[in-house]
């Protein structure tokens, strides 16, 4: 490129710092949002994946039984009868501290002569010698990793006292392992004779890893019998990372619209760029300068934009992800594994994804405008009135173009099933709605022109608003969709809390919930049934029974003759389903369950049971929003019969009418009295602690809807503010044909915020719309649920309040500097 | 992304292994020096004093050997030992030796009195190995296993002793002999399958099987061998599994400590020659390389008739050195042994230069021949070098 133009092109951003700042802070906004949201997701795998290695190890397959475990003598069988040597025993359970901070804490025992070729973290410092013969050698010694003995605030020879089934224990940290990855937070590991102990399962396993081929694993697992049955070891991480993945493609695509939002604002401010230097441009090119210099000139800018404002970006979203990963793991161990923790871990891939967003798309949103201007004939680009007839003619063609996309995406929403095609036509609907923002501004400028007459400042507000249509209408659309997005996420949130509210209210039948570190039996829930205020007590069991597609959640209820299971049966209708669930061989199962199995009613699931198998038929299918995994749900009887397990994780308690419930606790306390560690909760608790976690899980939502905002935010700012400092000789025009100063102020001020007005109105219909798809396709697709729709006025308002409180907020300044114009010197200007 | 993850996890997995090592070579608990830079520690330093030897059972003076408990676990004694070596031919003629040991060690005086079935005291290691002569290849693989649930022990009646599926099995609830020895380690392609006869009696070393090997009171060890035992069976080496007949030797030894502080190892010589004498001798060597004065042997005749040899009726001279490329150890691999009064002179060279251990504890242990004044065939152990 001719040197000289390009330094004519760098003097003119040079000219306008203001504009030039903010268009690299736009583009720093976006790649910020795309690369902090990427390296968080990213992170919080990496954390998923590192935890659940830390406990599976490089096991490729496990040996299971039912919720009893696996009787330790096969392990001795294996070993000596069949020479397997790459088999280790695992017991595990989990533990509270018992000193103040009641961290909970996972209890792994292994074998230290196993555990060779298991790669589970499991190391040592210094002084190993005694460290290993008091592992071997005494019921309470423990080890622990570096990470996780700072948090406990404990080093090797200190002694801890962990709460065990309700049982206090002291154990003594024999040594602090050195884990510099911190793999094994949240665990302390025993010699398996130790945990035996402490956990008091003696004679079992709860698992023996192995790591086979699957030819060996199908050979063994023929011969193995008594119960027992191999699953692959990644089943179980697999589902976890599974699910979680639909929860981080929902964060990808907030993430993409303010990708969306920021591309608009690239777009925005190089498109402004190309109008501003129109009349540079037509002298340059009556002067003979060729068109693809002029070209060359506009990408050239619009890259340098690009690489400050990527460079920058890039800085702020790596700043960005260490806040928000920390927000992802919240969510990630509230809904699907409770022991992800971790760093932040640097992803190649997400400083490229944010190179690509921030270089190639201020390459390719320049592309179209600097064309634009370099082809225009030197006459005509020294003519502003050309250039906005172009605008309009151009906004009405957007316009097609944007219904076409609506219905396009329309389309490819109502023929898919997939979550990606549900994005990609939520997607189409948002770009086909920011294609008609210009053509809806001409709109209401034709439907308020008629209003202004007699009303000269009103008219100038209207017309000069639409006029600037070449250096607004981007920015209008990208606030549009900026503004939809805050509104169509806080009512999908608003949405779904009313949705988890009234499900809490129907499925939290029982007045209080009776709970233990170990399990509960049916003699106590029959001491709490007798109780006189008691009209009747549930009896619930969970397990989750591991299968060759990750564990599936069992949860076995147990009710008095007459009393029907309180979940909300969605379909077939309940009295059939009931029916059939009462008829025995067959089971409920959770929206998300259905889903993810492609389960329907009548339809046959075959759960493993020993060796072998059962099937059975699904009675219905249920609402439940506390798993994303899903849950079974089978009468009592059922799951005894099947898995032979008389265990109790919890006693429902239904009181009496009119009972005095602060009596009732007390009574029930002293029923369960010596029962170690046993709790009575208020269904009232409960349902308060399930909607915190609830809120706790949209956090980062939350954050990333206020982000995308604030990218549009900056965009409109950007754009208005522009658009208003460029018209300061117009305004001194004004000023000369006798405008007083606050009247110029009150005319610039009114342009912006009407234009603000329209994108905030235009977001609304396009928001719900926006809320809709969420609710009944993206959350319908990801997750299994089915919600109900919950539309109030309040984001609404706000949606619309933030986009013209960000038109204001842009005049402000050029509104000063107008108010402050020497009109003769502005005049005299160029 | 997974690389960084793959190293941080081998490392994790080598402080594990590290951890076991030193837990399990608390054989003597001598000084061990860092496992970091040292893990392979010599048997010998391994079977030094210790600070808390008194609180184990000790070996005090003779005793009465009582069989077949004796042929089980000592479990109070530190360290103990069933050391099987042999000379096997196939029969296309080709040559083969073997060493299968299980050695078991006591972390802990007493016993606890501990509820899972998986706490014990005892861990055992096993050294099998097994050497092509002809292609000049030795394999040796390491097990460790603790001595609970069934997964290594030593019981009697009929006497089984084994660490997973390695394993020594009297075929008769009474008699040690005869027995079944059975030992593969797939990765490595090697393996046996033996039945063994015994061809001569027990005989016991030292005084009446207590064999003094320092100045210090304590340091010394129960020992009884079997000097020609007859075997015939199976072997595995790399694809080949030869039908394979021999003569083999085993060796008993228990004890709490055994070597002084200034000695440094010992060469043990087990020999079994053509006109049918066994002859096996060790000398102690000093830290100053001086022939301890409690080095000692025994001569067994033909019907089996033993004379207990002392220091000063042997001779042995190292003839050539072999260094092991892996860790610049210098071993003799070829020695004159002479014993002047039984007119023996003997020459006894390496069948392979390289039988080093590539264990935790590093020795050399391997297949020799013997020329001279008699031949035969036997085995040789070298600690300390």
């Amino acid at each position: 490129m001719n040197r000289l133009i390009a330094r004519i092109g760098r003097a003119d951003l040079a000219r306008h710092p203001l504009q030039t700042g903010l268009a690299m802070l736009g583009v720093a906004i976006a790649v910020a949002v795309v690369v902090a949201v990427d390296l968080a997701n990213h992170s919080a795998r990496e954390a998923m994946r590192v935890s659940l290695e830390s406990v599976t190890g490089s096991a490729t397959h496990q040996i299971v039984g039912g919720p009893a475990g696996v009787d330790e003598r096969l392990y001795t069988r294996l070993r000596t009868d069949r020479g397997l040597r790459r088999a280790a025993p695992v017991i595990q359970g989990g533990v509270v501290r018992a000193d103040g901070s009641g961290r909970a804490l996972t209890l792994l025992g292994v074998d230290a002569f196993a555990e060779g070729p298991f790669q589970r973290p499991l190391g040592q410092t210094n002084n190993l010698g005694d460290a290993f013969n008091d592992l071997m050698l005494r019921d309470d010694a423990v080890v622990v990793g570096a990470g996780e003995a700072e948090r406990l605030g404990v080093s090797a020879g200190d002694r801890m006292d962990l709460l065990i089934g309700g049982e206090r224990h002291t154990v003594t940290v024999v040594a602090v392992a050195d884990d510099p990855e911190d793999q094994s937070r949240g665990l302390i590991l025993a010699d398996i004779a130790a945990a035996q102990t402490l956990l008091d399962q003696h004679g079992r396993l709860d698992r023996i890893d192995l790591m086979v081929d699957d030819a060996r694993a199908e050979a063994l697992a023929e011969t193995l019998g008594e119960g027992v049955r191999i699953v692959p070891a990644a089943a179980s991480a697999q589902s976890v990372l599974q699910m979680s993945r639909a929860f981080q493609i929902n964060l990808t695509a907030l993430s993409l619209l303010a990708v969306v939002v920021g591309a608009f604002l690239v777009f925005n401010t190089l498109s402004f760029l190309g109008v501003r230097r129109r009349a540079s441009i037509g002298i340059l090119r009556a002067m003979g300068v060729q068109r693809r210099e002029i070209l060359a000139q506009m990408i050239g800018d619009a890259l340098l934009i690009g690489v400050v404002g990527t460079l920058a970006g890039l800085a702020l979203g790596y700043a960005l992800a260490h806040g928000l990963v920390g927000l992802v793991l919240q969510t990630v161990n509230d809904v699907y594994f409770a022991r992800a923790a971790g760093d932040l871990v640097a992803s190649p891939w997400s400083l490229a994804a944010g190179l690509l967003v921030g270089l190639a798309g201020s390459v390719v949103a320049a592309a179209a405008p600097a064309r634009d201007a370099a082809a225009t004939p030197p006459r005509a680009a020294l003519s502003r009135a050309d250039l906005e007839q172009r605008a309009r003619r151009l906004a009405g063609r957007a316009g097609w173009v944007g219904a076409s996309a609506l219905a396009a995406g329309a389309v490819v929403i109502a023929l898919s099933t997939g979550l990606v095609p549900a994005f990609v036509g939520l997607f189409a609907v948002i770009l086909g709605a920011a294609f008609i923002a210009p053509a809806i501004i001409l709109a209401v400028g034709a439907l308020l022109r008629p209003l202004m007459r007699g009303r000269p400042v009103g008219g100038l507000i209207v017309e000069g608003a639409v006029a600037s249509l070449s250096r607004t209408g981007v920015a209008v659309a990208a606030l549009s969709v900026a503004v939809a997005a805050v509104i169509g996420v806080a009512v999908m949130i608003a949405s779904f809390r009313a949705s988890v509210v009234d499900w809490l209210e129907g499925s939290l039948a029982a007045d209080f919930y009776v709970s233990a570190p170990a399990d509960l039996s049916d003699a106590q829930a029959d001491r709490l049934a007798a109780l006189e205020s008691v009209r009747f007590v549930s009896r619930s069991q969970w397990y989750d029974l591991p299968t060759d597609d990750g564990p599936v959640t069992l949860w076995a209820l147990g009710l008095p003759d007459g009393r029907e299971p309180a979940v909300d049966i969605r379909r077939p209708d309940r009295a059939d389903a009931l029916a059939a669930y009462r008829a025995g061989g067959a089971v409920l199962i959770s929206e998300p369950f259905a889903a993810r199995r492609d389960l329907a009613p009548g339809d046959t699931l075959a759960l493993p049971v020993g060796d072998s198998r059962r099937a059975l038929t699904v009675a219905g299918v249920y609402r439940d929003y506390a798993s994303p995994t899903g849950a079974v749900l089978m009468p009592r009887d059922l799951y005894r019969e099947l898995y032979a397990d008389a265990g109790l994780a919890g006693i429902g308690v239904h009181a009496r009418d009119g009972v005095d419930r602060e009596a009732l606790i007390g009574r029930l306390e002293s029923a369960l009295a010596g029962v170690p560690g046993a709790r009575v909760t208020d269904n009232a608790a409960v349902f308060e602690q399930s909607l915190r976690i609830f809120d706790r899980t949209f956090a980062i939502t939350e954050v990333l809807r206020w982000l995308a905002g604030l990218v549009a935010f900056v965009g409109v700012i950007s754009a208005l503010m522009a658009l208003q400092l460029d018209r300061l000789r117009e305004f001194a025009v004004l000023r000369a044909v006798g405008l007083g100063r606050a009247g110029l102020a009150g005319l610039v001020s009114g342009q912006s915020a009407l234009l603000g007005l329209i994108a905030g109105l235009w977001a609304v219909p396009l928001g719900v719309a926006l809320a809709a798809l969420l609710v009944f396709v993206i959350n319908r697709r990801a997750y299994g649920w089915t919600m109900g729709f919950e539309l109030q006025a309040g984001p609404l308002v706000e949606g619309v309040a933030l986009a013209v409180i960000a038109a204001l907020l842009a005049t402000l300044y050029p509104a000063w500097r107008a108010t402050r114009l020497r009109i003769a010197a502005a005049l005299k200007g160029e | 992304m997974r690389n960084r993850l793959d190293a941080g996890l081998l490392g994790l997995a080598g402080l594990l292994l590290a951890a076991i090592v030193i837990g399990v070579l608390r054989f003597g608990g001598a000084p061990a020096g860092d496992p970091s830079t040292d893990g392979a520690q010599s048997l010998a330093a391994a079977m030094g004093p210790s600070a808390n030897a008194d609180a184990f059972a000790r070996v005090t003076g003779p005793r009465p050997l009582d069989f077949p408990a004796d042929h089980g676990a000592h479990p109070d004694h530190r360290t103990e030992w069933w050391y099987f070596t042999g000379n096997l031919t196939s029969a296309a003629g080709r040559d083969y030796g073997f060493q299968l040991t299980l050695f078991r060690t006591a972390l802990a005086p007493e016993a606890g009195d501990r509820p899972s079935d998986w706490a014990t005291r005892q861990v055992w290691m096993g050294h099998f190995a097994v050497t092509d002569i002809a292609a000049g290849d030795h394999r040796a693989v390491e097990r460790y296993q603790r001595g609970g649930l069934g997964l290594a022990g030593a019981t009697t009646r009929p006497v089984r002793v084994w660490l997973d599926d390695w394993q020594i099995q009297s075929d008769g609830p009474e008699a040690l002999f005869p027995l079944r020895v059975t030992a593969s380690a797939p990765s490595r392609g090697i393996g046996i399958d033996l039945a063994i006869k015994a061809q001569k009696p027990r005989v016991l070393q030292g005084d009446r099987g207590y064999s003094r090997k320092g100045e210090a009171p304590g340091n010394a060890s129960r020992y009884y061998s079997y000097t020609r035992l007859a075997a015939d069976g199976e072997l595995r080496f790399g694809d080949q599994t030869p039908a394979v007949t021999g003569s083999a030797w085993l060796d008993r030894e228990w004890s709490t400590s055994a070597l002084d502080a200034d000695q440094a190892g010992w060469d043990w010589f087990a020999l079994q020659l053509d006109d049918g004498r066994d002859l096996m001798v060790y000398r102690l060597r000093r830290q100053d390389g001086s022939t301890d004065r409690h080095s000692a042997g025994i001569l067994v005749g033909r019907g089996g008739e033993a004379r207990v040899l002392s220091a000063e009726d042997f001779t042995l001279s190292a003839q050539r050195e072999w260094q092991n490329p892996r860790t610049g150890s210098r071993y003799p691999v070829a020695w004159r042994l002479q014993l002047p009064d039984e007119g023996i002179d003997l020459q006894v060279n390496a069948r392979v230069d390289d039988q080093a251990m590539p264990t935790t504890v590093r020795y050399w242990e391997g297949s020799v021949a013997v020329t001279g004044s008699a031949s035969g065939v036997g085995y040789l152990e070298m600690t300390g070098y």
